[in-house]
């Protein structure tokens, strides 16, 4: 044992200099870790405040036209959104010569018109064709379906109808989103937002169908503003009432119009078959989107407190839950 | 002082190295991966689709194959994706095939791999449509199949299979295409608890499993679930087969306490049936039971004899089953 002791290499002795580098050394690196873990710590997490000042999308509204619903029920589309806009004043209400309108659909599946689970083509393509005869200079179409959006546009109908009625189609790409904190939401901050269609549209509106959603309770108009998000959105379901109140916070539309003609009344969001749906007939156009959404959760057979989402919309000032209080005009097409 | 030598040296490079690396790659990770403005085409796996032997000679492939995983599943379902991730999703390929003579007329194909039999069929059954007829593809054991006017929906071992379809006139197809797809599949034992319930006036098609946190009880996985109809009145029965008559039991107790920590009382017994218990939760009657390894009962029953009733047929269908 004692051998061996004597058999190690004598470590050799420090001298004052080395010990200085040495110690320069070490205090160098402790400080630049220190220096990072300063510069890169997050204290906030994902509660930061917004690095960039908030930018508000453009309110798309017409002060004129004020708060008003109309619901039109009868079982052709073309009809009942014919006379729910007839109801509320006609398109020219709402739309002006040489506006540029831009359309919100629902295009997020590559699933059949059939099947309820997207924007109705041929109910897209009549809103389109009023934008125009109201006097639009440019329709827009657009949305931004996370899986494979060439497909979803082309399968479900939206492409073709879009494009044959003179709208153009405004695919989801890239350069179109930009970071932003919307003034208002607690969710939405410096996050991707699918601003690129708003450049130049003077006008907006929402088109969507009426569905029960496994995660909301229901997709309806204020939802279907979703699609404007970008980044891995689905990290949102976790706060979805919370966000979806966002939505409509951050986005102020000139009318929405809610297709239930058939509503997916299970299966939702997706569906699958046309017995997920069940023909409710009925076509609801607002300009208040939670009066909207409140009307089409009935066709659902849910109530607002039911859809907290439609409660939180309204604590946060974007419209009412009691649509009745707008006193709906209604309209039958037979 | 000694200067530390090559291996010393290359050693220290290759552990500062690889830090830099773990550094570097959570820097990445964290700016880009929830915030990249639009990504789907790097989360869509893709790869060309051949034509598989199972396909009708009527349809042609039609776009191209697609795979999700866990992580990218929502993206193509939505909030239905919630149903898979909790039941033991492993991966989704949907396929898409066209009729030759119309491309109008397309069929799409999802087959959610599951992590067993059991999940496979959970997510058959919960979302088993109304009004829909069975269907009968069976070639091999442990197949469920329904159809609906326009889609075809079956489980086959650890596989959901939905087949939906652009526009009607192709249920054939689809009926060639699903015997086909069995076809092609291991042979599967069925699950044996759902033959448990007794079968007078079992709803068909009502039998459904439930994976975790049934009826609002966290303690609570694996229940299967039967309607029958009881003198007018609707009752659901469970059975959910346990490790030992000791766990059946205590879960029968603990299910029990969470029942009257909920605005539930006691109600009573069943006599035939011992060691069963009845509660009542605000309208509706709850018994709870346990016999040998299963733990059974009736749920939000409106009608107390009704839930008495079917639930004895349950207790003593279960003592067949232990014998």
């Amino acid at each position: 044992m004692s051998e061996k002791i004597k058999d190690r290499p004598v470590q050799s002795q420090m001298d004052r200099r080395d010990f200085l580098i040495r110690s320069a050394k070490a205090g160098a690196t402790v400080g630049v870790a220190a220096a990072l873990g300063y510069f890169l710590h997050d204290p906030f997490g994902p509660r930061a405040p917004a690095a960039k000042p908030p930018t508000a999308l453009p309110n798309f509204s017409v002060p004129q036209a004020g708060r008003k619903i109309a619901i039109a029920t009868g079982s052709d589309r073309i009809k009942t959104v014919d006379a729910a806009i007839e109801a509320l004043g006609g398109m020219g209400t709402f739309i002006k010569k040489g506006d540029r309108v831009l359309i919100k659909v629902n295009a997020s599946f590559a699933s059949p018109p059939s099947l309820c689970a997207t924007t109705n083509p041929e109910l897209l393509a009549e809103v389109t064709r009023l934008c125009f005869s109201a006097g639009a200079a440019s329709v827009a179409v657009t949305d931004s379906p996370i899986n494979d959006p060439e497909s979803c546009f082309s399968l479900c109908g939206v492409r073709e109808a879009a494009l044959s009625s003179g709208a153009e189609l405004i695919m989801p790409e890239p350069s179109l989103f930009t970071d932003i904190t919307a003034p208002g939401t607690t969710l939405i901050r410096d996050w991707p937002v699918f601003t690129g269609p708003f450049r130049g549209a003077t006008k907006l509106i929402g088109v969507s169908p009426v569905k029960e959603h496994n995660r909301s309770g229901a997709t309806l108009s204020m939802k279907n503003w979703y699609g404007f998000i970008g980044g891995r959105r689905n990290i949102f379901h976790q706060n979805i009432h919370t966000f979806i109140k966002d939505l409509a916070v951050m986005i102020t539309p000139t009318i929405v119009i809610l297709d239930g003609t058939f509503s997916m009344v299970s299966n939702g969001p997706t569906g699958g078959s046309l017995s997920d749906l069940r023909q409710t007939d009925t076509m609801i156009v607002s300009t208040d989107q939670v009066a909207a959404d409140s009307a089409g959760a009935r066709l659902l057979g849910k109530t607002p407190q039911e859809l907290p989402f439609i409660i939180k919309a309204q604590q946060a000032g974007v419209g009412t839950a009691d649509f009745e209080s707008l006193k709906p005009l209604r309209v039958s097409t037979g | 002082m000694r200067r530390a030598g090559a291996v010393e040296t290359c050693i220290g490079v290759f552990i500062l190295t690889l830090l830099l690396v773990i550094a570097g790659g959570i820097y990445i990770y964290s700016a880009s991966s929830q915030k990249t403005a639009y990504r789907y085409s790097s989360i869509v796996s893709r790869v060309p689709s051949s034509v598989p032997s199972y396909l009708p000679g009527d349809l042609a492939a039609f776009g191209r194959e697609e795979t999700f995983g866990p992580q990218t599943l929502s993206d193509k379902i939505d909030g239905k994706a919630d149903l898979y991730l909790a039941t033991g999703f492993v991966k989704l390929t949907v396929k898409r095939f066209a009729k030759k003579a119309d491309a109008k007329s397309w069929i799409e194909l999802s087959i959610y791999q599951m992590r067993n039999q059991a999940d496979a069929f959970s997510v058959y059954s919960l979302q088993r449509r109304k009004d829909s007829k069975a269907l009968n593809i069976e070639s091999a054991g442990g197949v469920s199949a329904y159809r609906t006017e326009d889609a075809i929906f079956f489980a086959a071992g650890p596989k959901y299979f939905e087949i939906t379809s652009s526009a009607r006139g192709l249920m054939d197809d689809m009926t060639i295409l699903a015997k086909n797809l069995v076809k092609a599949q291991p042979r599967y034992d069925a699950l044996k608890t759902e033959s448990f319930f007794p079968q007078e006036s079992l709803e068909p098609s009502s039998i459904s499993l439930h994976i975790r946190d049934v009826f609002a009880f966290s303690g609570l996985d694996h229940v299967y679930t039967a309607v029958y109809t009881d003198r007018g009145c609707r009752v659901t029965a469970f059975i959910s087969k346990r490790k030992n008559p000791k766990e059946a039991a205590d879960i029968a107790d603990s299910y029990g306490k969470f029942l009257l920590e909920n605005g539930g009382t006691a109600a009573g017994e069943i006599a035939d049936a011992p060691g069963s218990k009845i509660y009542k939760v605000f309208d509706t009657y709850e018994v709870v039971m346990h016999r040998g390894p299963f733990f059974a009962g009736a749920h939000e029953v409106d009608k107390l004899d009704s839930a008495k009733d079917v639930a004895l047929r349950v207790y003593r269908k279960l003592g067949e089953a232990e014998r």
